[in-house]
């Protein structure tokens, strides 16, 4: 059974205030961490939390596709954010389910952090050598309590099922 | 203009040229219109017309308006003015008004653009309306486009007559933009301005009742409309505010002079005034529109214990039900219950369930629809096929009243059309000759029949014509690349090319049939509702096609099987027989293939655990099941790990996020919610089978 980290369980109450907000150009990102690096996500599209999950595997997918989960009657399949990105699975996992006009999916991440809020203007393009994982990075960002450098997220093209 | 009205005209618009088909298809039959039909066309045409021009599609208007005087003319006159060599012509006219109205109503839909050019349907219409005319015409003319007007209009004036008041002699003559349309409301707001001016007794207006009757409207626009007053200074204050209400062009006083020649009564009941101001010669027309009017009503009347419902609603409904019955059985059948004795509970409980049942019976039954509908059109397709292709055709149509799933309804619609197209272009003989030198009756014969089967409903088309020709159809697979030349194929395998992908057997490409889709076409969108096709025929004697669909797709029954640590669905309807087998049963073949014979039959066995590439799971047959499963014209045998038990099961699509890898092709075609939460799989046999076919190969 899936159980819900009351702390995140309703994000969306965030979202009206950011909208007033939209002026200051300043935007709620959610610090995870898969494989030691920081990642930020867009709080606007971010669904729920979930600690426990049950994933009913399903067959001939991709490796990093894990299966579907029973989310209140909505079935929504979760992606290994480190197995996406060519790396060995983890030990702990924490899965944030995202929602894009009512698309859900859900990613595998090793653990969630904290919301910052980023101004626009901040986060910095990509190096374009990089290869690998920056095909899903938009850009990067140096958090100011100076915990690290944090990638942003290009959500958009984690709903565009054909990666990895 | 909103969508609501655009949706809701576009719905009516449908139904009434369904209902204006089924009519005219009856009566060509007949070979007559009945009074009754008469009467009913032209209520559809009056309200196509009313529709259309509410809407400003004046050309659907147009056309509509033209029919409905042609028709008053035969209401008036009875059927027997179109003589009989004429009727055909005039059935005809009808379908090809019909066919107009449709695609005009197609591209409303599609949002294009309507046809501009209507003047050679109107000139049909104006030709043949002159022929049933005959020598009185100019008399007729003169009285049929007043007869489209209600009554209460009046009959062409040369002159501007006033409408003046004994009682009320001081009056404002007032005229609207010419074209505005509603005149009568106009009117009213024109009434409302100068309400407050006065008394009400101060005051009155012609005619009197614009607010309730929008017949008025066209006598307003021809004459104008009169506000009338007891005294000069109150129309005095009054002309400024009239002159100040919208849309009105033209506005004058006039003073009540007895000798006018339409004085009045004083305007005690609206009724007895139209009589009045209509001439003799109009009240015979007046009286036959006043009974349509009724006879609309009473259908009104009829239909108002009917109400259409937007179908994403009744889907909601249904999920919600979905949830509620999966949720009564997470909370009766709790482990925290185990153990406990809880006798109101379990009362309780038990009368939840048959609740439940009973809410899912309801909401099923409401998406419940006859297939009638989609049987009738055929009725049109069979009709003009035969005189296109001068083939003498009969259509029976058997269990029109077999009612299925309103999404099935419609994804079987465009299959059943393409097979009876084929089997008026392709099954029934070209020349009547051959048909009489088979001995078969010179009509042919097509069959469309429903039927109910429990969980399944089974459509069939059976026509008597030629039959498919096995040659002829291996000869053609054989150059289409679809088979083997040399290789022996069965009668059964040579039909099944007729389902394949690029297969047309007709090599001349007609206007009905062979539009570069085929047969392959009607299995898709047939299995796409989980149903399949099989084709039977005998040379000669004709061919029945028969679709297999499932009643609903949303709730079925289900075996809950488990192979290692996951749940797998699959459908009961599939499953033939369930048993235990021992290794020694099992028969190998060359390609490491494993094989079990049932009943004088040997049927494959496929292993879920290898099929699916799963790491848990037992190897040997005697720890496992076997499950013999059947779709269409596959069967086969499946091994599981065991049986978890019979359930009905919510059916919920996969998100599209997994099944665009393709998983649908190894059978997962969805999945349901069991009472605990987790996630079951629900299989779709004739998909593994297929799948694991092209493995072995």
């Amino acid at each position: 059974m899936s159980q819900e980290n009351g702390l995140f369980a309703r994000m969306d109450e965030q979202r009206n205030p950011a909208d007033d907000q939209a002026q200051t150009d300043t935007e709620k990102y959610l610090v995870v961490t898969s494989a030691g690096v920081l990642y930020g996500v867009n709080t606007r599209h971010i669904e729920t939390i979930l600690t426990e999950i049950s994933i009913t595997w399903l067959p001939m997918l991709p490796q990093h596709i894990r299966g579907v989960i029973n989310l209140r009657g909505a079935v929504v399949p979760i992606l290994d954010f480190r197995l996406l990105l060519g790396q060995e699975p983890g030990e702990k996992s924490c899965t944030i389910v995202l929602d894009s006009e009512g698309v859900q999916i859900g990613i595998m991440v090793d653990e969630v952090d904290q919301t910052v809020d980023i101004e626009k203007e901040n986060i910095l393009p990509v190096p374009s050598q990089q290869a690998g994982e920056n095909k899903l990075v938009s850009g990067m960002c140096t958090l100011q309590n100076g915990s690290g450098t944090l990638m942003v997220l290009d959500t958009s093209l984690l709903f565009n099922g054909q990666l990895g | 203009m909103g969508n609501d009205m655009m949706e809701a005209y576009l719905y009516e618009m449908n139904t009434l040229l369904e209902q204006l088909d089924d009519i005219v298809l009856a009566a060509e039959e007949a070979k007559t219109f009945s009074q009754e039909d008469v009467n009913e066309i032209f209520r559809i045409m009056h309200t196509i017309k009313g529709s259309s021009a509410m809407m400003e599609f004046n050309t659907l208007m147009t056309v509509a308006h033209r029919i409905e005087d042609m028709f008053f003319i035969i209401r008036d006159k009875g059927m027997d003015v179109v003589s009989d060599d004429l009727r055909p012509e005039l059935f005809e006219l009808i379908f090809h008004s019909i066919d107009f109205f449709r695609g005009e109503i197609e591209k409303l839909e599609n949002d294009e653009p309507l046809t501009e050019d209507i003047d050679n349907i109107l000139a049909n219409i104006n030709r043949f309306s002159k022929k049933i005319q005959g020598g009185d015409a100019d008399e007729e003319e003169a009285q049929a486009p007043a007869a489209a007007e209600q009554a209460g209009s009046d009959a062409p004036a040369g002159h501007e007559e006033i409408f003046g008041s004994e009682e009320f002699p001081y009056g404002i003559h007032v005229f609207f933009e010419e074209g505005c349309g509603m005149e009568n409301l106009r009117s009213f707001m024109v009434l409302n301005a100068v309400r407050d001016l006065c008394e009400p007794s101060q005051m009155d207006c012609w005619p009197a009742d614009v607010e309730t009757n929008p017949d008025t409207a066209s006598f307003v626009a021809e004459k104008g409309f009169f506000v009338r007053f007891v005294s000069p200074d109150i129309r005095d204050l009054a002309l400024p505010v009239v002159a100040e209400t919208g849309s009105v062009a033209e506005c004058s006083p006039f003073d009540y002079v007895v000798e006018a020649p339409a004085a009045e009564e004083p305007p005690v009941a609206a009724p007895a005034e139209a009589k009045a101001a209509a001439p003799a010669p109009k009240a015979p027309a007046a009286q036959p529109a006043a009974g349509a009017n009724n006879k609309q009503q009473n259908a009104n009347h009829q239909k108002e214990s009917l109400i259409s419902v937007n179908l994403s609603k009744l889907d909601e409904l249904q999920a919600v039900v979905g949830e509620i019955v999966i949720t009564e059985s997470m909370v009766t059948a709790s482990p925290d219950l185990k153990g406990l004795k809880l006798d109101s509970f379990t009362q309780a409980a038990r009368q939840l369930r048959a609740l439940t049942d009973q809410l899912q019976d309801v909401s099923m039954a409401l998406r419940m629809v006859a297939v009638s509908a989609t049987f009738q059109k055929m009725r049109r397709i069979v009709r003009d096929m035969s005189k296109k292709l001068g083939k003498e055709v009969t259509l029976t149509l058997e269990g029109e009243d077999t009612e299925v799933d309103k999404t099935i309804v419609d994804s079987i619609g465009d299959p059943i059309m393409h097979i009876v197209r084929n089997s008026m272009d392709h099954g029934i003989e070209e020349h009547v000759e051959d048909r009489i030198a088979a001995g078969k009756d010179p009509t042919g014969h097509i069959t469309l029949s429903a039927r109910h089967t429990g969980s399944e409903v089974i459509i069939q088309v059976i026509d008597d014509g030629q039959g498919a020709d096995d040659d002829a159809i291996l000869n053609k697979a054989i150059r289409q690349g679809l088979a083997v030349p040399g290789m022996d194929y069965s009668h059964k395998d040579i039909l099944n090319f007729l389902l394949m992908p690029g297969f047309s057997t007709n090599t001349e490409v007609t206007e009905y049939s062979g539009r570069g889709v085929g047969m392959d076409v009607v299995k898709s969108n047939v299995e796409s509702v989980g149903g399949t096709v099989t084709i039977t025929s005998e040379k000669g004697r004709g061919m029945t096609t028969t679709l297999k669909i499932p009643l609903t797709m949303a709730i079925m029954d289900g075996m809950e099987v488990r192979v290692g640590t996951s749940a797998f669905t699959v459908p009961i309807q599939n499953i033939r027989q369930i048993f235990r087998v021992t290794d020694d049963q099992i028969i190998h073949d060359a390609a490491q293939g494993e094989m079990i014979e049932i009943m004088g039959n040997f049927y494959s066995i496929v292993r879920a655990k290898e099929f699916y590439q799963m790491m848990d799971g037992v190897e040997d047959f005697e720890d496992g099941i076997l499950l013999w499963v059947e779709s269409g014209e596959t069967s086969f045998c499946l091994f599981v790990d065991e049986l978890i038990g019979e359930q009905q099961v919510v059916v919920k699509p996969l998100p599209n996020y997994v099944t665009d890898f393709g998983i649908r092709d190894y059978g997962v075609a969805g999945c349901t919610i069991l009472g605990d939460g987790s996630i079951s799989i629900i299989l779709e046999v004739s998909s593994i089978y297929a799948m694991a076919r092209s493995y072995a190969r």
